[in-house]
């Protein structure tokens, strides 16, 4: 890891318009959240387990890590005469050493700024009288770890491309995994290859892709079941190196090496 | 020259991490993939063999887990979830678990005929769907778990229709015009959901109804009292204060639809409360004129019409018989 990197990644945030970001973000949710808990008579007690499921769901960091760590990844930064470095090293840099700081520094982003929103939510469930009923578990807080440092690796994977072609690559894999398989099911079963039924094996493909594109991870299911089932956890750790390990070689193929 | 090639070398032991990983993925995969069906937690029935209609009514809750066969999110949840000890253990000893698989082979057989039936009673479009029901065949709650579901929700979507089982076997007496039966199991509900329960209002509106039917105004007063202490949110209070006032007798039917439209909405329950109230005092064509009416409006409501027609074909039977 490089501290350079590393830290410059935090600094990254330091724009007026992601702090906005930022903070609207941090402020809104748990605001709309606390807001009808606020209207109910004081002697009414309301499960707020839900609530912390909410935050330390898988979907929670990836939309955090798509929402703030993939500016301060490597986006190709284009002048008429092809990239240009943001930032110059004093020393040459391994370029996995770039993605690895990139990767753990936006973990660390992901877990801040679903931890910060729980503070701010916290605080006001407290002011309203309301802070006793709301606990977090350690299974929620090491899920919340381990999915923000997987949706970060697929954040940095994905950025490690040049700008368009990332973006083309996330909206590419996002259709086939999630909108495809849902289309498919309207469409009425008419083409069969050989004998193979068509929709069946679109839909085989495309849930592959999705268990490369989304592979979260749930301790409950290694410490509370009758048999323990190594698939997600495999999958979890073969995602997060395959994303680090593509960035990487992506990133060793760039024609310049930069860094923001 | 050299420098550049150096920082642009790929970690070794990254490759092969990535590699060996990707290697045992495949190959737990497909070991895990050809042992389906052989951890069994929990006990699952199959639809043909047990007796889903002539069900006693005070035995379990049925659980519904409408599968397919060979889909991912299906397989997901029969590996984590649907093995979690504290979900094996609340199934196997609380519910009759049911499951319904979707396979290719059954299309045309009695089985698979069975299945498509409960699939279309229960509106399932996507799998995995979990449904619990009383006894009786009547829908407690539905969970549609497309994207896969963990664990604790599970386990809470459970303990949830555990706890709605008295509020909708309440529901179904109402529906059946028992109006005492109704009364005592949205009573012993009440008792035990505490304040916080999102159906509480609701329940408790209509066991002040169904007591109200009974004539126990008593009763009515004591129920609706402790309710508009307590009230989850502040639109609870468009509802159950003038729907309090029309089972107090403090307003009547006209009063309550101005009431309605004061605050700027109508809901179907205002026709059902009004049509019972008629029914009560006699006028059986106002009562059905009433009841038709929670078909129109503002919102749909599932659950109210389920009631009003139950109503109806109370009423419709006791005409019959009379003729």
């Amino acid at each position: 890891m490089n501290k350079a990197v590393f830290l410059y990644t935090f600094l990254r945030l330091a724009q007026p318009a992601t702090i906005i970001k930022l903070v609207l973000f941090v402020l809104a949710i748990p605001t709309a959240l606390v807001y009808p808990l606020q209207q109910a008579s004081p002697g009414v007690s309301i499960d707020l387990e839900p609530l912390v499921t909410f935050f330390a769901s898988p979907v929670m960091t990836m939309v955090v890590s798509f929402m703030f760590v993939s500016s301060s990844i490597g986006n190709t930064k284009s002048l008429d005469d092809g990239e240009y470095l943001a930032l110059l090293f004093s020393r040459p840099l391994f370029r996995s050493t770039y993605v690895f700081s990139k990767w753990l520094a936006g973990s660390l982003l992901v877990c801040g700024v679903i931890a910060l929103q729980l503070l701010y939510f916290i605080i006001l469930l407290n002011m309203i009288g309301r802070g006793a009923q709301f606990s977090i578990g350690l299974t929620e807080v090491a899920n919340l770890i381990l999915n923000a440092f997987g949706a970060a690796a697929l954040v940095v994977m994905i950025h490690a491309f040049p700008a368009k072609t990332g973006v083309i690559l996330f909206a590419a894999l996002f259709y086939l995994s999630f909108a495809a398989p849902l289309m498919l099911d309207i469409i009425p079963n008419y083409i069969s290859l050989g004998g193979i039924d068509f929709r069946d094996t679109v839909k085989a493909g495309c849930n592959i892709l999705r268990g490369f594109m989304y592979s979260p991870i749930d301790v409950d299911v290694y410490l509370n079941s009758i048999k323990v089932v190594w698939l997600p956890a495999i999958s979890f750790i073969s995602n997060t190196a395959l994303y680090l390990c593509i960035a990487v070689i992506v990133m060793d193929n760039r024609e310049f090496f930069y860094s923001n | 020259m050299d420098k550049a090639r150096l920082t642009t070398s790929t970690p070794v032991w990254l490759i092969l991490l990535a590699t060996v990983c990707l290697g045992l993925r495949t190959i737990v995969w497909a070991i895990e993939s050809s042992q389906r069906g052989e951890v069994t937690g929990i006990k699952w029935n199959e639809p043909s063999k047990i007796d889903l209609v002539g069900r006693d009514y005070q035995s379990k809750l049925i659980l519904y887990y409408f599968t397919s066969e060979g889909l991912e999110s299906c397989k997901t949840m029969n590996n984590t979830s649907l093995l979690n000890k504290d979900i094996v253990k609340l199934v196997n000893e609380e519910f009759l678990p049911v499951k319904i698989e979707n396979k290719q082979s059954e299309e045309n057989t009695d089985t698979g005929k069975l299945k498509k039936e409960l699939q279309q009673k229960f509106v399932v479009f996507t799998f995995p769907t979990l449904v619990v029901s009383l006894p009786s065949g009547k829908e407690i709650e539905t969970r549609n778990a497309y994207a896969g579901v963990s664990a604790k929700p599970l386990l809470r979507f459970l303990e949830h229709c555990q706890r709605r089982e008295g509020y909708s076997r309440g529901l179904d007496y109402l529906a059946h015009a028992k109006y005492a039966e109704a009364a005592r199991s949205f009573e012993s509900w009440l008792s035990t959901a505490g304040d916080g329960t999102k159906d509480t209002i609701d329940g408790a509106l209509y066991c002040a109804l169904s007591y109200d039917m009974l004539g126990d105004n008593n009763k009515v007063r004591v129920i609706l009292d402790k309710t508009l202490q307590n009230k989850r949110y502040s639109k609870d209070r468009k509802w159950t204060e003038p729907l309090a006032e029309l089972l107090l007798g403090k307003l009547d039917g006209e009063g309550l639809i101005k009431e309605c439209d004061r605050q700027g909405y109508r809901e179907p329950r205002v026709y059902y409360f009004i049509g019972m109230l008629e029914l009560k005092h006699g006028n059986v064509a106002g009562a059905i004129e009433n009841l038709r009416l929670t078909e129109k409006g503002t919102y749909t409501s599932s659950e109210i019409y389920g009631l009003a027609d139950g109503q109806i074909n109370v009423i419709n039977q006791v005409n019959v018989g009379k003729n």
